[in-house]
């Protein structure tokens, strides 16, 4: 079948290994969690603080009309 | 004539210590709510709740107010009396394991010592075995009394789970008697502190992780949640219920996570032993505070890792569950005591 992305992925079907059986990954999943812990958040905390608007940023819908009136 | 002498002031510093400890314990529990939102929104690049009070400090007296102020909602086919048992088992069960655990030294007031252990009884191992084994029902009268097939099947995959993990969190337990000759916690605390005696981890590495997964099994926590899986059982055995009795079941949920961080600690860490000093040579007092500092820090962290897993590692599927406990946990479990055992005799030899 043609794949409809260039990011499609054979799955990796081979048996777990002895770590994996023994669920070791976890503490790699552990070490990203935590490394996130520190990391630093993408929360605005919006009435307080506000994100800088894109100079192209309209903001209200308005229909505009050229000067013959188009 | 007085043929039984009261202890009065014995009564009352029991009284005074079971309920600080109570209430300890629901501070904790309460503010373990906080800490989970935020553990969890900073795992997530989040900030978490940070808008009642500052840092978000008075969240969990919000969350509080808002069950108390919840339309209490029991349904038409539901056991009325059972329904209302299975959240009081979960939280008194919860509440009571904490009467063994040795949260710090004796201080001394007056010259009277007291004994910072609500019950030093000599079978106290036992006892925490048989309490939070009494937990279960919490969750499977909750759950058969609602009259929700969801409910049901949650609170049967609850209680054969609980049944499954105490056996090599039992089994561990008996290879820590073993060590210690004793089934008082407050010996075994004391054991480890002693001179030319390590912590019990050191002993028993592969204990501790078999007894830890089992705790979290033991605690409902996830990877081992399947009692409340959301995806696939609407929120299990606490489906039907609402307000107060709902804040019942999962504030019990973080009591026990706080004894049975407890119960790590005091049996694998030392209690409230502070490494790489001689508490001895201090005031007994200051001894004894530091000693519960030293306890808290130490609950702390395992609270947090309780956390850490949570939000690390999505749920186990029934029968991952069932082979980890019967055909992996539970076999390494009787290995490790055989050795234990073994080299125990070899050593005594």
């Amino acid at each position: 079948m043609q794949s409809l992305t260039n990011r499609a992925q054979q799955v990796d079907r081979s048996p777990m290994t002895v770590s994996e059986r023994l669920y070791l990954p976890i503490l790699k999943g552990m070490g990203i969690t935590i490394s996130h812990f520190f990391k630093k958040k993408a929360t605005f905390s919006y009435p307080e603080q506000k994100r800088p608007f894109s100079p192209v940023f309209r903001g209200l819908h308005v229909l505009n009309r050229d000067e013959e009136g188009r | 004539m007085t043929l039984l002498t009261i202890d009065w002031s014995l009564i009352i510093e029991k009284l005074v210590l079971i309920a600080v400890v109570v209430l300890g314990s629901l501070v904790v529990a309460l503010y373990s709510t906080y800490a989970e939102r935020k553990v969890a929104a900073f795992m997530q690049d989040r900030l978490g709740p940070n808008r009642a009070g500052p840092f978000g400090l008075l969240q969990p007296l919000a969350d509080g107010a808002k069950f108390f102020f919840k339309e209490d909602v029991i349904p038409v086919l539901a056991n009325k009396w059972l329904f209302i048992l299975g959240p009081t088992i979960a939280m008194s069960a919860a509440l009571m394991t904490s009467a063994v655990v040795p949260w710090g030294n004796h201080i001394e007031i007056g010259g009277r010592i007291i004994s910072l252990q609500i019950a030093d009884i000599n079978i106290g191992v036992l006892y925490v075995f048989g309490v939070v084994g009494m937990g279960v029902y919490g969750i499977m009268i909750g759950g058969w009394a609602s009259n929700n097939k969801f409910s049901l099947l949650a609170a049967l995959r609850g209680a054969s789970q609980v049944i499954s993990y105490e056996l090599p969190m039992g089994i561990c337990m008996i290879t820590l008697i073993m060590l210690s000759g004793s089934l008082s916690l407050k010996d075994k605390v004391e054991q480890q502190m002693s001179s030319g005696h390590l912590w019990n981890i050191v002993y028993q590495p592969l204990g501790f992780v078999i007894f830890l997964i089992c705790a979290f099994a033991e605690c409902n926590r996830t990877p081992f949640d399947l009692a409340e899986a959301e995806n696939e059982l609407n929120m299990g055995y606490h489906q039907e219920y609402s307000s107060m009795k709902l804040g019942f079941y999962l504030f019990a949920e973080y009591i026990n996570m706080l004894i049975s961080s407890a119960v790590i600690v005091t049996l694998f860490f030392g209690g409230y032993d502070i490494p790489f000093l001689d508490e001895s040579k201090l005031n007994p007092n200051t001894a004894a505070i530091l000693g519960i500092i030293a306890l808290m820090a130490k609950v702390v962290f395992f609270i947090f890792l309780f956390m850490w897993v949570r939000w690390t590692i999505p749920r186990f599927r029934y029968d991952q569950l069932m082979n980890l406990g019967w055909k992996k946990l539970l076999p390494l479990a009787l290995i490790n005591m055989l050795v234990t055992a073994a080299v125990i005799l070899w050593l005594h030899k």
